[in-house]
């Protein structure tokens, strides 16, 4: 005690030292996390765009004219989602169709199967997704598990939303809107998702 | 005395290192929001690069059936590349709907990205058109081709345009080579 108080500017000093490291390595270790978070979701984004957009060119490649190409998605709400939708969890998978080449004798199918889970994210409950790959009914491939949102749309000539079910003809792109969510999140977390728009142009037959 | 300045002195180094950290935290999240932004810029390229291609290759396409010789295809700087105003780009944009691909050159227009609830980031874009060689050279600069050629290079230019601030961006260059037949 004698120490600090014949000392006592240089104690005042040095408390005042010590707080300020430790408020800057505290600061430091917070970004470290926060930057590790968003680097893997700005991986997994990358990785999953170009994963889908090769998946999606292979719509209805080497289908005859009239065979079918697709089964349309069915949608439900959510606030998270660009498109205030995301795909349905609970109804029939969204499905493709193509062919290895014109002569092949069957048909391949790519199923889209989503899976919703309720995770903490940031101290926060959040109804995560992720889509499963099914190619000929065996599983083939997921998406990271930390999707915020995942809606695919058919787009006409002007990117205007197309129904497949009512004109599937004027159908020329593929939009796809997703969103990953950094599996770990801190008050330095500078975005807390990323959004991704991919468009494909659809070009079945080819 | 001594001891006060060294005291001092320390106090100093620790403030200028946090001053400095949290001047690299503030950048960080800036490259953070911009690259981000790139990111939809892309996104709304790709997308307008889907409404040009779905267009006709040139207005000199025979309507039937067969191949159209390219030298007679629309030649530029003779009034047959862009249009009177702009060409519509996106389904809530303002602009004609135009037919061909070359009717996009110099067209500029606002596309919005969508974003959960509701909310939107426009972008603006910027479409050049011109022909190219076999080997990708622009036609006017090349020696072995001359325009017209049966190859388009859609080159898009795409910066954000946030309503209340300067743009974030350099606009960023996005081009694809459309290829006929």
């Amino acid at each position: 005690m004698a120490f600090i108080y014949d000392n006592l500017t240089a104690s005042v000093v040095s408390g005042m030292v010590i707080l300020i490291l430790f408020s800057v390595q505290m600061r430091a270790t917070n970004s470290s996390v926060a930057q590790t978070g968003r680097n893997v979701a700005l991986n997994q984004a990358r990785t999953f765009a170009t994963w889908l957009e090769q998946d999606l060119q292979r719509m209805g490649r080497n289908i005859p004219p009239g065979g079918q190409v697709f089964v349309p998605p069915s949608r439900k709400d959510t606030d998270a989602s660009a498109t205030d939708t995301t795909l349905s969890t609970e109804d029939a998978a969204f499905t493709f169709y193509y062919k290895n080449s014109p002569s092949s004798s069957g048909k391949t199918s790519v199923a889209y199967d989503i899976a919703s889970e309720t995770r903490d994210v940031g101290g926060t409950a959040r109804t995560l997704y992720q889509l499963t790959r099914q190619r000929s009914g065996n599983e083939d491939g997921q998406s990271p598990p930390t999707l915020g949102y995942f809606d695919l749309q058919f787009v006409g000539a002007n990117a205007n939303r197309i129904d497949p079910k009512k004109a599937s003809d004027q159908i020329r792109a593929i939009r796809v809107h997703f969103s990953v969510v950094p599996p770990f999140q801190n008050a330095e977390t500078p975005l807390h998702e990323v959004h991704r728009m991919v468009v494909v142009p659809y070009t079945p037959a080819l | 005395m001594q001891q006060t300045l060294l005291a001092l002195l320390s106090l100093l180094i620790v403030t200028l290192l946090s001053l400095n950290q949290q001047q690299a935290r503030i950048q960080g999240q800036q490259q953070a929001i911009r690259s981000e932004l790139a990111q939809m810029a892309l996104g709304v390229g790709m997308q307008t690069m889907e409404v040009i291609r779905a267009r006709k290759f040139d207005k000199y396409v025979a309507d039937i059936e067969g191949y159209t010789d390219p030298k007679t295809f629309s030649k530029p700087g003779q009034g047959e590349f862009g249009i009177e105003g702009d060409c519509k780009l996106h389904p809530e944009g303002s602009g004609s709907d135009c037919a061909f691909i070359e009717s996009f050159d110099e067209t500029e227009a606002q596309v919005s990205h969508p974003l959960p609830g509701g909310k939107t980031y426009p972008f603006d874009v910027e479409v050049d058109i011109r022909y190219v060689c076999n080997d990708l050279e622009p036609a006017t600069m090349s020696p072995t081709c001359s325009a017209p050629t049966n190859r388009k290079e859609v080159i898009l230019k795409i910066r954000d345009a946030p309503p209340d601030r300067t743009p974030r961006l350099s606009p960023i260059r996005y081009s694809e080579v459309i290829t006929y037949p």
